[in-house]
């Protein structure tokens, strides 16, 4: 099972907020530069999936887990195991564009000063590199100092996803990034996912069926906490071999 | 047992993996150390409030226990603080008689009958300022508008009219609060029925706010009947309960001006009872915050 | 001036006329007619609004009402040969010799508060922190309940505490191994004689009670602040001691400084703790032992009797006036603070 290759591996995952259980023994796994959809209607636990990864519901009242999440051969969970680190290496894009009430520049900085880049050239360098990345760096690059908040929202949403590759990690999830967006800056930043590809690896979260289409190369569908199929994602719309998927493609849930 | 053991020596190896782990449980560490300091004054003064005042209210000596309340100031030991609290009682009834429904009837018109714009900006602004200005200054204007300009002299109705401006802008602003939180379409039914405005006011918006309304009166009153300094020069003081509305006659005790003439007396004996009026102040007024947190939380509870 | 100019101004003046009546008849003739034309409820509706009107404008009207009487008692003093403005600057309080300056008590009141509020705002601010971002959820409704209890207790009530207990300790503790201390008895900070009854005990106890003021202000501040926010920072790898210092507290810096401001104004206003504990001495400090005497006192302490004597009373009143105005501005402060947090931050 373990061969390293894929970047994150999810062994018998369980979770549950106080006595109602979110996630029902999930079992999966995200390769290298692939687009991974994460799709199922609303409240089917897609979000909490996405945040066991990086162990953003450990702050959550009343979560609690079973089985592992494995990034780099190590179970993320294990005690003992720096969740800084790993939330350095795993980048992640908000449903809702939540830029740092702070400057444009501050926003791109705060990541690497916290993990101790402190030479002002490499900073500059690191703004300048994830903005172009984040297809922004054109269209602010002149108001670099001005509050990060006056921006649109599409483009707040694309500092927050240069936010997050400001740390350049290997993994980014994204939390249906588009879905608070204009269909203008959602096909925009949809572009921008299939560009990352080439370096990242991606998982996205959404609720609708063509975006996962066209975006992603494999994806899952939960319904109700069950992974009902994981599969490429082009089979798994063509020929969904569960009936619930095929509601849910369909339109008939969702 | 060794698992808990096992559990503390990882985290600490966690905690001092990194400088910043270490920053992290440091400054965590430090903060908890500062909520203590935060709210140790509380117990501070509670333990001495109630080390010497607890014999006072709850004990059986003369001038102890129900006699405390019951009596009027005697000679020595004997006799308790019934002019204070009756007193308390009764300037608080006649500040809430008067400023309540003067607040209430002020949210409502601005709330219900008013759009955002300069009146309701003039009330709200003016409001916050009144409830900024210090009590002293409540009295010396007490003193110079309702006792000397008015010739209404010092007692009852001085002192509790000064209260009464004390209490408006805690139970205009929450009475507000509350009106607002009442949904849009709960008036809309109202009217929907052919209710005149008045009416959907009355029957339905406030009483859908009442308890977000019991939660400011109740902080409204806990607040004046605290107040020592409004009353020094509105009210005076009194051995007795007071028998007129006018004259010297009408002069009226009250429990926070007997605190402060008992504690700077050097009669022990005063300073025990200077306790025992602190402590019933401090379960009268904690009684009636908790009240009013109670009432309020069921507010939220029911609005979301 | 040419006829057509005349004519113009004519008829401008004669349009502002026109709408001017015009405006007086929408205001007061047309809703009398709407009234009289009303039906039975419609009237019910329209007497009621004029009924609540009077009591909406109630504390508009003690506001001007307590400006135009701080006013006019202290007119005396501020148009006397002997008073005038200038009482602000003057140090020296002798009514007997017809002497009124305020300064002592000024800066007695600023020296207080700035105690105050060097030892309520860092640890007021600390505390607030730990609720909002650290406290474990078991834990974070009593500990908020303890600190609106502690807003709620009556000021004599601290008054007596601190006189009883802080005061003596002061005395006969704190200034003995402060001075008798070789590392700190040379700062002139901590010299002099005293009975405990000092700058130190108003300071300390009127920092006591602005604590609530601050931790309750800063923590509801701290609660708007979006948890989105929060979670960008930590999926960024931050530890939550980063998040809470240099992004949460950024993002409710305005509801922060509302919560600063607030306490200021408590601090200023505070009358009878810190009158049974600050000696009153006619003074300026030099050190923290020594006694003070605050601006809310000498009104407390000397109004009873100086009301027959024009001038003094009249001097009692300017300092209120000045409070009044310090509490003002404060409240003023204060909502421009969160004015600016809603424009800035959206939120709060």
């Amino acid at each position: 099972m373990s061969n390293f290759k894929h970047h994150i591996e999810v062994h018998n995952l369980s979770t549950w907020f106080g006595k109602k259980a979110i996630l029902k023994d999930i079992s999966c796994y995200f390769e290298d530069n692939t687009v991974t959809a994460i799709m199922g209607p609303s409240g089917c636990g897609k979000s909490t999936l996405l945040r066991t990864l990086n162990r953003l519901n450990d702050l959550v009242p009343n979560f609690r887990r079973e089985g592992e999440v494995v990034f780099r051969g190590e179970n993320i969970y294990d005690m003992g195991y720096s969740v800084y680190d790993l939330r350095k290496h795993i980048g992640m894009v908000f449903q809702r564009p939540n830029p740092f009430p702070m400057s444009i520049r501050e926003n791109i900085t705060y990541g690497p000063k916290l993990h101790g880049v402190k030479d002002e050239d490499e900073l500059e360098k690191i703004v300048e590199t994830s903005l172009k990345k984040a297809a922004l760096w054109d269209e602010v690059q002149d108001d670099l100092d001005k509050p990060a908040p006056n921006l649109s929202g599409g483009q707040q949403q694309r500092l927050c996803i240069a936010r997050a590759l400001s740390i350049n990690p290997p993994v980014l999830l994204a939390d249906e990034p588009v879905s608070a967006l204009d269909p203008i800056s959602a096909a925009k930043i949809e572009e921008l996912i299939v560009e990352l590809k080439k370096d990242y690896t991606i998982i996205l979260v959404t609720h609708n069926v063509q975006q996962a289409f066209r975006v992603s190369d494999q994806a899952a569908f939960l319904y109700l906490g069950e992974l009902v199929e994981f599969e490429k994602t082009k089979r798994i719309i063509e020929a969904p071999a569960d009936e619930r998927t095929e509601a849910f493609i369909t339109g008939r849930i969702g | 047992m060794s698992s808990r053991v096992g559990a503390l020596f990882v985290y600490f190896r966690t905690v001092t993996q990194s400088r910043r782990h270490f920053f992290d449980f440091l400054f965590k560490f430090l903060l908890a150390i500062v909520i203590l300091i935060v709210i140790s004054p509380f117990f501070l003064v509670l333990i001495q409030v109630a080390s010497i005042g607890f014999q006072q209210v709850f004990g059986s000596g003369p001038g102890q226990g129900l006699e405390f309340f019951t009596t009027f100031p005697g000679v020595g030991l004997a006799g308790g603080v019934r002019n204070a609290f009756v007193g308390t009682v009764e300037l608080v009834v006649l500040a809430g008689g008067v400023g309540i429904p003067l607040s209430v009837f002020g949210a409502v018109y601005i709330t219900e009958y008013t759009q955002a714009g300069w009146t309701r900006a003039i009330v709200e602004f003016t409001s916050d300022v009144l409830a900024g200005i210090p009590s002293i200054v409540f009295g010396a204007f007490g003193f110079a508008f309702l006792v000397d300009f008015l010739h209404l002299g010092m007692g009852i109705i001085a002192g509790s009219l000064t209260l009464a401006f004390m209490m408006i802008p805690t139970v205009l602003r929450t009475t507000q609060e509350a009106l607002r939180a009442v949904p849009m379409s709960l008036r809309e039914a109202s009217l929907a029925l052919g209710a005149t405005k008045w009416s959907t006011t009355w029957n339905v918006t406030l009483r859908a706010a009442f308890p977000g309304l019991i939660t400011g009166v109740l902080l409204a009153i806990g607040r004046v009947m605290g107040e020592t300094a409004p009353l020094i020069f509105t009210a005076g003081n009194n051995l007795s309960v007071p028998t007129s509305l006018t004259g010297s006659g009408s002069w009226v005790a009250s429990m926070p001006y007997t605190i402060w003439a008992y504690i700077s007396d050097p009669r022990e004996y005063l300073q025990a009872k200077a306790h025992g009026t602190a402590l019933a102040l401090m379960i009268m007024v904690l009684t009636i915050d908790v009240v009013a947190n109670l009432v309020s939380r069921k507010v939220t509870r029911r609005l979301v | 001036m040419s006829k057509e100019e005349i004519q113009a101004i004519d008829h401008s003046e004669s349009e502002s006329e026109v709408s001017f009546i015009h405006r007086l008849k929408n205001r007061i003739v047309d809703p009398f007619d709407d009234f009289l034309n009303a039906d039975r409820s419609g009237k019910t509706d329209k007497a009621g609004k004029v009924f609540l009107l009077v009591p909406a404008f109630a504390s508009t009207l003690i506001i001007i009402l307590i400006l135009a009487f701080l006013l006019f008692e202290s007119t005396p003093i501020l148009t006397s040969p002997v008073g005038g403005p200038g009482i602000i600057v003057n140090p020296t309080w002798d009514p007997n010799r017809n002497l009124y300056g305020i300064a002592i008590f000024v800066v007695g009141s600023l020296l207080c508060t700035t105690i105050a509020i060097g030892i309520a705002v860092p640890v007021g601010i600390g505390g607030a922190i730990f609720l909002s971002e650290f406290c474990p959820m078991r834990l974070r409704q009593p500990i908020k309940m303890i600190t609106e209890m502690m807003a709620a207790i009556p000021s004599i009530v601290y008054g007596l505490w601190a006189y009883i207990v802080l005061v003596p300790y002061i005395k006969n503790v704190l200034a003995p191994s402060l001075q008798n201390n070789p590392l700190t008895g040379w700062i002139p900070l901590f010299q002099g004689d005293t009975n405990g009854l000092s700058l130190l005990a108003g300071g300390v106890i009127l920092a006591i009670m602005l604590l609530p003021t601050v931790v309750t202000i800063t923590t509801d501040a701290l609660q708007t602040v979006p948890t989105s926010l929060r979670e960008a920072s930590l999926a960024l790898g931050a530890t939550q001691s980063e998040t809470a210092r240099k992004i949460v507290i950024s993002a409710a810096l305005p509801g922060v400084g509302a919560a600063i401001v607030l306490a200021l104004g408590r601090a200023v206003g505070e009358t009878m703790a810190v009158l049974m504990v600050t000696g009153n001495s006619l003074q300026i400090p030099y050190t923290l032992f020594d006694p003070t005497y605050v601006m809310t006192s000498i009104i407390t302490n000397q109004l009873g009797y100086a009301f027959v004597f024009p001038l003094w009373r009249s001097a009692l009143f300017a300092v209120g006036l000045v409070l009044m105005i310090m509490s003002v501005c404060f409240t003023l402060t204060a909502k421009l603070f969160i004015r600016w947090g809603m424009k800035t931050r959206g939120y709060i």
